[in-house]
């Protein structure tokens, strides 16, 4: 009868040579077929000890387990580095001459796979939107992303401890610098660059916008913007209210009836808030108007003579308008989305599922 | 902010005859959006009067009493524990059934009021404390009303609304809406402006913008640190003020906002602060002395300052506050802190039941010194609130003259320090222009109507006027504010809509804007699915690749976790997208075009961050067609076609190729400049990928993503992904340059020679290397024919074996000056081939 001592000393020999093999080997499956094998072993040896003196089967059984947990860690580091290795090796086999057109063949090797391909939803609409703006003369313009407190706030009319800045949560790098909140950063900008070339400023500005907030269905950190301005000698009030009528009855496509109501923002005097009579349900209420009838579209106003004072513009001469709205929630209005979430999934079953 | 719409109708002449719902829609049409309308106390609806016909002693417990009460009509018993009731008081009534407005019990107690029996006794219903209304703090006693105030409304089985007028809404605006506009932020100020909207006539309190004058002691004072923003500091003292319980005028107000009874004394404060918009705070002039510990014959000395490091209060919420320096507007007596300024007052000076000596604040604060402080510790008060706001320092004597009348009793002693007193306003305003303005027809009669907001209206001439804006407009400084005081006032259906009449030509896109849309619907037409990925990454997709971290900006605030930085390149984000779909897709082509930020690009001449327009694609998915030639085929139809820049003006350079560390080494520049592509080598397997150059700039990369990337990312299942990144910015750099004059495209007389050569190189010769030799034989071309005839040329066929390769390239002749013949180019033909050997070591294959 082999006493354990024996028995785990033979074990111990043999699981060294079979290490030793493992270590050697450069294909997956062979190492794993005799991990299993080494393994399956030592366990098979814990049937023998019933066969062993009582005094020593505390002994084996403990001395045969450490054995077990050390060749499997064994393995496992051994597992590890050859998948290492094997990843390495497919990284750095078989070069390519990056410089071809294509590997091997004719011309008929410039093939591509054919797939149906989408614009994302979010794109097609803004391009929809630029391209209306375009027709009415706006010149286009693509709002920059990360901005200083001087365009984001201060040159519309927010100086620092405004309350106004509560009403939005504002992101900050460790410079300083915002992800701008608003399309509204880009006003001072354009109204420069068109009085640079002329006396009328018709600009459409598209862009990222984002607030500190956290993500649900509702809200999140962030959404398109898009920006109008119109700065000219003779611009009016009625003027802003004939364009956004004139731009919104283009989108929908449809005659639209609009509402009114004063609202305030620093930058602008007045200030108002623009609804439409709900093109969906033509104001019964529906889920799209949250059962108001009313679609709140966009925010605008004159620009504020400050502002333009601030775009090197004399407001004694100049008077302009602006307004701006959400993309995202329009977009979720005209496809039926209720979680904005969807919008930056970027789930190719959310994406593909349009026509 | 709420407002009381039956408050309203008091100050505002005819207004009680207007619905709330005509009102609600005035408010949101000319002034602000309208949040809701809110029924008051109606959580007390079910609530009756009940009269006490009998009341003794329960026979078998000691501390419950039982009463009879008429209900209207009908006498129940209710059973209860106080003791204060006597035959013909009338008290509120819980009827079986109906639900305490307060639960004092919400842990033994659901609050619906049951038919019980009360030791041996029937108890049919219950008699309330002022605690339980929400009226009150008082929960020892039932609420007795028998106060003459309401006597002729005092009837058994009267609903309590009625009896104490509750029956009233409150009318909601936001508090964003009217930052604007503190004026509004009390009952007058709206009735003022209601008054005006509707036209009709304002009739306020006597003492409202009173000139009441207080007397003051010579050694008192008030000491503001200049360099706060406060308007005005007053305090006005009354002594021996007399406690008394609070008039139920008082209190029903109170009770409609929310605010239970506390003393006299607070609701007093929190009455003024409802009605004129003007926050005071009462201390108890001995607790002062007391806490400052000064002699109570020195002087009365107040102070506004900012707090410095180590100032220590306790708070009215019973929270211990210890400052850093310039962290909050402080109210001190001498030196001592004893309030948090427009916020919060001290505990330990606060006024109690026993208060004799009240020094009360009427103050004004600049706004952005109390939102500042209240911001700063994150305390959001009533006060705070209103504060927030700009208040008009010309309201304080009547506020005090208010107080006065209230207490029954003329303040003893007075200290007002009034900082600056702020020039009024006067606005020159003219009819046609502001016509002109507004597309509306504005007439003396719509200017004269400024006169029901509080405006001074004077004509000067014919359409001309000059206008006084009143102390506490401050949101009022030019005519284009006038012109938005006429809109709301006119109504902005009255405006004349119109176009603008300028030639629609001449309109221009932002370069970007037009490049991303070519490359998008190229992107779209070879199958790609169009991805928007945030602009912000998480730590995690920053660390998948090693060293990049400090190049990217980093947002310091965000409550999301996914915002950690700025993104700097778009394709790790596209490989995570790639993975969310794995469960559903086992192929997927996608790409992205958006803008990067990348802090070794420095800034801008405006000193904001340099911004570039990137473009990504990513192929995954166990498919022939998935490599690097697939990919780099995507690249020069999705990307260079539409952008109209051909292969031949591009170069690609191995990742693992040493030339390129070398040259880069030598510039430094172009090192930052290329950073994030250079940082994705990190995701690329080396052999079989490669940069792209236009010139000598890195403009981006493309090829197979790294079995070790696609193994740390899970996205072995795809088998092979690919992708590819441009800096589109950096690629039209060279645009801008203007682009060098080649060959291709000129035009040629009569039909090109077309040829084909046969090169045969080893493996390790790029086909680039023929190309640049075909390039080389340019010149000597160009001497012997006097033009460059080689119009094009491109591979046709590659035909791999053993070690080697045959290159096949097709040659495009072609003459300005004449038609060319097969034998014309031979000479061409042979300095290629000459070059091309020359530079490879090729042979040529007939």
């Amino acid at each position: 009868m082999p006493s354990a001592q024996k028995i785990i000393d033979r074990l111990s020999l043999q699981y060294k040579e079979a290490i030793n093999k493992a270590s050697k080997l450069e294909d997956l499956e062979a190492f794993s077929r005799l991990r299993n094998k080494v393994i399956s072993e030592i366990k098979a040896q814990f049937g023998v000890i019933k066969e062993l003196p009582p005094e020593e089967r505390r002994y084996f059984g403990a001395s045969l387990n450490q054995l077990l947990d050390e060749v499997q860690a064994r393995f496992e580091e051994l597992g590890a580095q050859l998948k290492e290795r094997i990843l390495q090796k497919m990284d750095f086999d078989n070069p390519i001459d990056v410089t071809a057109p294509w590997h091997k063949g004719g011309l008929d090797q410039q093939k591509i796979p054919l797939l149906r391909g989408n614009k994302h939803p979010l794109t097609e609409e803004i391009e929809k939107i630029l391209d209306i703006f375009w027709g009415m003369g706006f010149n286009l313009y693509w709002g920059r992303q990360l901005d200083d407190d001087y365009h984001v706030f201060d040159a519309l009319n927010i100086p620092p401890g405004h309350p106004a800045r509560e009403a939005w949560d504002t992101f900050y790098t460790e410079e300083g610098f915002i992800p701008t909140t608003h399309t509204s950063n880009m006003q001072i900008r354009v109204i420069k660059d068109q009085l640079a070339k002329g006396d009328v400023v018709k600009a459409a500005v598209v862009g990222r916008t984002f607030r500190n907030e956290e993500v649900d269905a509702t809200h999140s950190h962030t959404f398109y913007q898009m920006e109008g301005v119109v700065v000219h000698k003779k611009a009016s009030l009625g003027e802003l209210l004939g364009v956004l009528k004139e731009f919104l009855e283009r989108y929908f496509n449809k005659k639209i009836e609009f509402k009114v109501i004063p609202a305030h923002f620093p930058f602008v005097e007045p200030g108002l808030e623009f609804s439409i009579k709900c093109t969906f349900c033509d104001g019964k209420g529906c889920s799209a108007c949250g059962r108001k009838g009313w679609l709140e579209i966009l925010g605008a106003g004159m620009i504020h003579p400050q502002v333009l004072e601030n775009a090197g513009v004399d407001p004694q001469v100049y008077k302009g308008y602006a307004w701006g709205f959400g993309v995202d929630r329009l977009v979720m209005t005209k496809l039926g989305i209720d979680d904005l979430r969807l919008l930056y999934s970027n789930d190719l079953n959310v994406l593909a599922r349009r026509k | 902010m709420k407002v009381l719409k039956g408050w309203l109708d008091k100050y505002v002449g005819g207004l009680d005859k207007v619905s709330v719902d005509v009102l609600v829609d005035k408010i949101h049409h000319s002034l602000a959006e309208v949040e809701g309308i809110e029924p008051v106390g109606e959580e007390l609806r079910e609530i009756i009067v009940a009269k006490v016909v009998k009341v003794y002693k329960h026979p078998k417990a000691d501390r419950l009493w039982v009463t009879h009460v008429d209900i209207g009509g009908k006498i129940v018993t209710v059973v209860t524990g106080a003791d204060n009731l006597k035959i013909g008081d009338f008290v509120p009534y819980t009827p079986i059934g109906a639900k305490v407005p307060v639960n004092p019990y919400p842990s033994k107690w659901d609050g619906v009021v049951r038919k019980k029996v009360l030791v041996g006794i029937e108890s049919e219903g219950m008699l309330n404390s002022e605690y339980e209304l929400g009226l009150g703090s008082d929960h020892s006693q039932i609420m007795v009303l028998n106060d003459t105030e309401f006597s002729t409304r005092l009837k058994p089985g009267t609903p309590l609304v009625e009896v104490l007028r509750l029956n009233d809404y409150l009318i909601e605006i936001e508090n964003k809406a009217l930052t604007h506009r503190g004026d509004l932020f009390g009952v007058l100020g709206m009735a003022q402006e209601v008054a005006g909207l509707f036209g009709l006539r304002f009739m306020p309190e006597k003492w409202w913008y009173s000139g009441y004058t207080m007397k003051g002691a010579q050694r008192d004072e008030i000491i503001i640190s200049p360099d706060t923003g406060t308007l005005r500091y007053s305090v006005a003292i009354f002594k021996e003020v007399k406690a008394r319980s609070t008039p139920w005028n008082i209190r029903s107000k109170l009770a409609a906002y929310g605010m239970p009874s506390h003393n006299f004394l607070v609701d007093v404060t929190n009455y003024l602060m409802l009605l004129a918009g003007q926050p005071i705070h009462a201390f108890d002039l001995d607790k002062l002395y007391k806490v400052a510990k000064i002699d109570r014959t020195k002087p009365i000395r107040f102070g506004v300052r900012w707090s410095r490091k180590g100032d220590k209060l306790l708070a009215l919420n019973d929270k211990e506050y210890i400052f850093e320096d310039k962290e909050a507007l402080l109210i001190t007596f001498y030196d001592v802190p004893v309030a948090i300024a427009g916020i919060i007052g001290g505990k330990a000076t606060a006024v109690d039941d026993s208060t004799s000596n009240v020094a009360f604040e009427i103050a004004t604060f600049d706004k952005i010194d109390i939102r500042t402080s209240s911001m700063r510790l994150g305390i959001f008060t009533d006060a705070s609130v209103v504060f927030s706001r700009q208040q008009d320092p010309e309201k304080v004597p009547g506020v005090v003259e208010a107080l006065s009348i209230l207490l029954n009793q003329r303040p003893t002693l007075g200290v007002d320090k009034y900082i600056q007193k702020r020039k009024i306003a006067t606005i020159e305003v003219d009819v046609d222009r502001l016509s002109g303005f507004l597309d509306l027809d504005v007439k003396k009669t719509t200017v004269e109507r400024l006169k029901g907001l509080g405006f001074d209206v004077k004509q000067e001439a014919e359409g001309r006027f000059s206008i006084t804006v009143p102390s506490f407009r401050f949101d009022v400084s030019g005519e284009h504010d006038i012109a938005e005081e006429i809109v709301r006032l006119e109504g902005y259906k009255k405006v004349k809509t119109k176009l603008p009449k300028h030639p629609v030509a001449g309109t221009t896109m932002d370069m970007d804007l037009g490049v991303t849309r070519k490359l998008r619907n190229a992107f779209v037409t070879l199958g790609g699915t169009e991805t928007q990925n945030y602009s912000f990454v998480s730590h995690e997709q920053v660390r998948l690749i090693p060293n990049r971290e400090p190049y990217l900006y980093r947002i310091t605030n965000a409550v999301s976790p996914e915002v950690s930085y700025v993104r700097n390149e778009i394709v790790t984000q596209l490989l995570w997208t790639i993975r969310s779909n794995k469960a559903s897709f086992r192929r997927v082509f996608m790409f992205e075009i958006g803008k990067v930020f990348d802090k070794r690009w420095g800034q801008t001449s405006e000193q904001v961050p340099v911004e570039h327009v990137a473009a990504a694609s990513v192929m995954a998915g166990d498919d022939t067609f998935t490599d690097f030639y697939t990919v780099k085929r995507i690249l020069l139809s999705a990307v260079m076609e539409p952008l109209r820049i051909k292969s031949s003006e591009l170069g690609f350079v191995r990742l693992d190729s040493p030339v390129l560390n070398q040259v880069l080494n030598r510039y430094q520049e172009r090192r930052k400049r290329s950073g994030p592509i250079l940082d994705l080598k990190a995701l690329f397997a080396p052999v079989r990928s490669a940069y792209i150059l236009k010139g000598d700039t890195i403009v981006g990369i493309l090829g197979e993503i790294s079995a070790k990337i696609k193994h740390q990312l899970a996205i072995e299942e795809f088998g092979k992904v690919v992708a590819l990144y441009v800096d589109i910015t950096d690629l039209l750099s060279f645009e801008k340059d203007g682009r060098k004059a080649h060959g291709i495209g000129r035009p040629i007389k009569g039909a090109p020679i077309i040829q084909d050569i046969c090169f045969v190189i080893d493996n390790n010769t790029f086909i680039a290397d023929i190309e640049k030799g075909i390039r080389a034989a340019v010149g000597e071309i160009q001497n012997k024919y006097g033009e460059d005839i080689v119009r094009d040329f491109f591979v046709i066929d590659i035909y791999p074996y053993e070690n080697n390769r045959n290159v096949t390239f097709r040659f495009v002749f072609g003459s300005e000056k004449r038609q060319l013949a097969d034998k014309d180019v031979t000479k061409a033909r042979e300095l290629i081939i000459n070059s091309v050997v020359a530079a490879t070591g090729a042979s040529v294959k007939d």
